[in-house]
């Protein structure tokens, strides 16, 4: 049977990489936002572009 | 903020050097994030979540990038001092921004008696233990125990409120210093601890079991405890305004900084958990904790009796906002005098910023008058918001005093949770309302669900946090109800007003010579119905001997500031011109241009702005049917926000009544039917009452309707009265009306319903559609019906209103 310990840890691992991938995707969305490149937004309504996903 | 436009044009006045880059504001909010949260609170939370700390501290770092998403997006986009104040009084409203700011307010003073408790815990400490110093021991004074703790936290909050009144604040160099000596102090710290645990990992690993002593419950409530370490987004959202490249800027400090932080905090627990060993030293210290309940003892478990049956976040938990410094002991040479030396740096600096925060917040609003004007008072000599200030110091020292630390804590998290939630809504808004016009530098993914899952969390970790501390609830929603008894008895007046300025600007304004108490505001658009409408609208005011209004509003588009507006008002001022040839002699009529975004808004300011005890609007007869409105956008909109009572009057052309219905069943809309036929009587037209009796009781009715005619004989009104029995009221109305040759019906609204949108009932606007002269329906002001109505409409409506947008 699987320990808490190893549960808390696979738990606790997830919740930290889930962090770290929303952190690198946010710097991707920024730099690509500034370099005109990111059409997944609501500024794309406006400019004809694709939808907010 | 002063502005008169909707977000996307949103601008300020006074441009602050843009000279802090990425890394700057990086370190600005690892320093809000790394600072005293740590220092003081992670004991506590040991205490709750034992080893699962470590999960706490991952868990609580995933749940708030949800809301650091949004904090990026909106600082991306909105890039202003002010940060969630902002947003939420931009998309919400500034009743909900007065609460935000009040929270706000409320929340920085807290966290600010957290980190004076913090620093008088830590100051007793080294003076103590490490100078030999004896200090007096606790004293009760009434409800009160005051230790030397307190007494230095009631210095350290005094002292720094004057310090804020002087004025004096910490340079963006000097606060990246003290940063930087905390995180090495901090990574020092956490190389000593994984060095030990490298070294001992049998016996590191065995202190994590088990993982979860106090299970899931123990980790959400280390969770809502430790929450206020993460409101570092915050801060950097507020130095928007000083920054290179805002746009790219903000968002990547948000990001970089969580990163960092919770890296950080995981790594600390890990090394406060595997690292230290349950000494007979720290055992006796825990033991003494307990027994004086000075850490929050009362929600932990006892300490065990005997040493080898004591865990480590047990010991932890007792030792309280002390625990990180006596475990750093172990960990590294000298760990607790230079962690007690960094705590005190790190607290006070914390204080400093979050009595100029808490200080600002007031200030603003103040400044936005919905707290009173003192509060935006600037010192003549200081220029510093000296009463602000004052009043932000003396809530700090007296939570601190009042209140133990753990409690203080909570109360803390449970302000900035509920203020995270209402900008997490806002950001919802916000994006659904402007987001095309809105030029962002980042979008969160998954829009809406990201801000979602942030409301959803965020409320989760509140409520768990009563099962911690009940009273941190209790203080947070007497502050709470405090903010809306305030609101309700001052600020909401101001708000009004401040609104209404905002929305309407006055063009041109000419004013009889004679001026009277009761006036009816008679909005003129269409020049062919003037003459009705006047008409309609001096017989009224003639009745109650009062005056009449007329009004015509310019409107301008969105993107067009009012102040450049007035060259649109000039049609306006001649229809006015033109249709007060047909104002009689014996009334006053004043006419008065305005101009503004939306012309429904523009009408209903007015109404208030001038006192207006009743709105007469025109409508052209035809309902609509298939939108969301009843009779039009423009008449739903000021029928439903009206601040007086209001008329609809079907403009036929007729220009002169001389046989007036007044279907009636009594209430106080009914009542205002017989006031305007009233006036009509005294114009000269005949007035019938008429009631169907769907019941059959047509005695019964006959007598109401007889009763009715007296009251109205007392006035020297003369009516007739008539009954039928029907079914079918609307048909009978309409039938008894053309066969009795009637020009004009008048008519009550037949009912208001509180979710539903009922602008007069079915009844009076089929009637309105289908008779063939004048109709005109009123509805009588009910202050607190139309209260809670608005204040649904603006809790819920606009929300849905925004989603229906976005679809």
């Amino acid at each position: 049977m699987v320990s808490t310990l190893t549960i808390g840890a696979i738990l606790t691992l997830l919740a930290w990489v889930g962090l770290q991938v929303a952190v690198i995707h946010g710097k991707y969305v920024v730099d690509s936002i500034a370099a005109g490149e990111y059409q997944k937004g609501p500024f794309s309504e406006a400019t004809g572009g694709g939808s907010d996903e | 903020m002063s502005d008169d436009e909707g977000l996307p044009g949103h601008s300020h006045n006074e441009d602050l050097a843009r000279d802090l880059s990425v890394f700057d504001i990086t370190m600005i909010g690892i320093g809000a994030m790394i600072g005293a949260g740590i220092f003081v609170l992670t004991g506590l939370a040991a205490g709750q979540a034992g080893p699962g700390l470590v999960m706490a501290f991952a868990f609580n770092g995933f749940i708030t990038i949800f809301t650091g998403m949004v904090y990026a997006e909106l600082g991306s986009a909105i890039p202003e001092a002010g940060g969630g104040y902002l947003w939420v009084r931009e998309a919400l409203g500034r009743s909900q921004a007065f609460l935000a700011g009040w929270m706000s307010w409320f929340a920085h003073a807290v966290a600010g008696s957290l980190y004076t408790l913090g620093f008088g815990a830590f100051v007793h400490l080294l003076l103590t233990d490490y100078f030999g110093i004896a200090l007096f021991e606790p004293v009760d004074l009434f409800l009160l125990t005051i230790g030397p703790e307190k007494v230095f936290a009631v210095f350290a909050g005094a002292l720094f409120a004057y310090i804020n009144f002087r004025g004096a604040k910490e340079t963006g160099l000097a606060g990246n210093i003290v940063t930087m000596v905390k995180v090495t102090v901090i990574v020092i710290l956490i190389a000593f601890g994984l060095g030990y645990i490298f070294g001992n990992p049998a016996e590191a690993s065995d202190r994590f079991q088990p993982f979860l002593p106090r299970d899931f419950g123990g980790v959400f409530i280390a969770m809502g405890l430790t929450f206020i370490a993460f409101e570092g987004y915050e801060i950097i959202v507020q130095s928007g305004e000083e920054v290179v490249n805002p746009k790219k800027s903000v968002p990547k400090a948000v990001f970089y900084s969580m990163s960092v932080v919770v890296t950080i905090y995981m790594l600390v627990a890990i090394v406060l958990i595997g690292a230290v060993t349950v000494t007979p030293d720290l055992f006796q210290l825990a033991q003494e904790g307990a027994a004086s309940g000075a850490h929050g003892a009362t929600n932990l478990p006892p300490v065990p009796d005997n040493i080898e049956d004591a865990a480590v976040w047990e010991i932890l938990g007792h030792l309280g906002e002390l625990g990180l410094a006596r475990a750093a002991g172990q960990i590294m040479p000298y760990g607790t005098v230079v962690i007690l030396v960094a705590g005190i740096f790190s607290t006070l600096s914390a204080l400093n910023a979050t009595t100029y925060s808490s200080t600002r917040v007031s200030f603003a609003m103040g400044r936005d008058h919905v707290l009173p004007d003192a509060f935006s008072a600037v010192h003549d000599e200081k220029r510093t918001p000296h009463i602000a200030t004052a009043l932000s110091g003396a809530l700090i020292v007296f939570m601190a005093v009042a209140l133990p630390i753990e409690a203080v804590a909570a109360a803390t998290d449970v302000m900035f949770l509920l203020l995270f939630l209402q900008v997490n809504y806002a950001a919802i808004v916000i994006r659904r309302e402007w987001g095309d016009q809105i030029d962002y530098g980042y979008v969160m993914p998954y829009f809406p669900y990201v801000p979602i899952i942030g409301i959803i969390t965020k409320l989760a970790l509140a409520v768990y946090l009563f099962n911690y501390s009940p009273l941190a609830w209790y203080g947070a929603i007497a502050w709470i109800l405090v903010g809306v008894g305030i609101f309700f008895l001052y600020s909401r007046s101001r708000v009004r007003e401040t609104e209404a300025k905002e929305e309407t600007r006055l063009i041109t304004e000419e004013r009889a010579p004679e001026q009277r108490g009761y006036q009816v505001l008679v909005p003129i658009a269409n020049p062919d119905h003037a003459e009705q409408l006047i008409r309609a609208g001096s017989a009224v005011a003639r009745h109650q001997d009062g005056e009449v209004l007329l009004t015509s509003v310019a409107t301008v588009p969105e993107q067009t500031p009012l102040s450049e507006g007035r060259r649109y008002a000039d049609e306006q001022r001649e229809l006015l011109d033109e249709a007060m040839q047909y104002a009689p002699d014996d009334v006053p009529v004043h006419q008065t241009v305005t101009i503004g975004h939306d012309i429904a808004k523009s009408i209903n300011n007015v109404a208030y702005q001038r006192d207006s005890d009743l709105v007469l609007l025109g409508w052209r007869g035809q309902r609509k049917h298939v939108s969301d409105y009843a009779l039009g956008s423009n008449i739903d909109t000021v029928v439903e926000n009206a601040e007086c009572d209001v008329a609809v009057l079907k403009t036929d052309g007729t220009t002169d009544s001389s046989r007036v219905l007044v279907p009636t069943a009594g209430g106080p809309n009914s009542d205002l039917a017989e006031t305007v036929a009233a006036a009509y009587a005294g114009s000269g037209a005949e007035v019938t009452l008429f009631h169907v009796a769907t019941d059959g009781d047509v005695d019964g009715d006959r007598s109401f309707l007889e009763n009715r005619q007296e009251v109205l004989a007392e006035s020297d009104i003369d009516v007739d009265i008539a009954v039928a029995e029907a079914g079918d009221i609307t048909q009978t109305i309409l039938d008894h009306a053309r066969d009795g040759e009637f020009d004009s019906i008048i008519i009550g609204a037949a009912g208001e319903g509180i979710l539903r949108r009922v602008l007069f009932g079915e009844i009076p606007e089929t009637i309105g559609e289908e008779f063939e002269g004048e109709v005109l329906m009123v509805r009588k002001h009910r202050p607190v019906q139309s209260a809670v109505k608005r204040l649904l409409g603006k809790w819920v409506g606009k929300g849905a209103k925004a989603t229906n947008l976005g679809e």
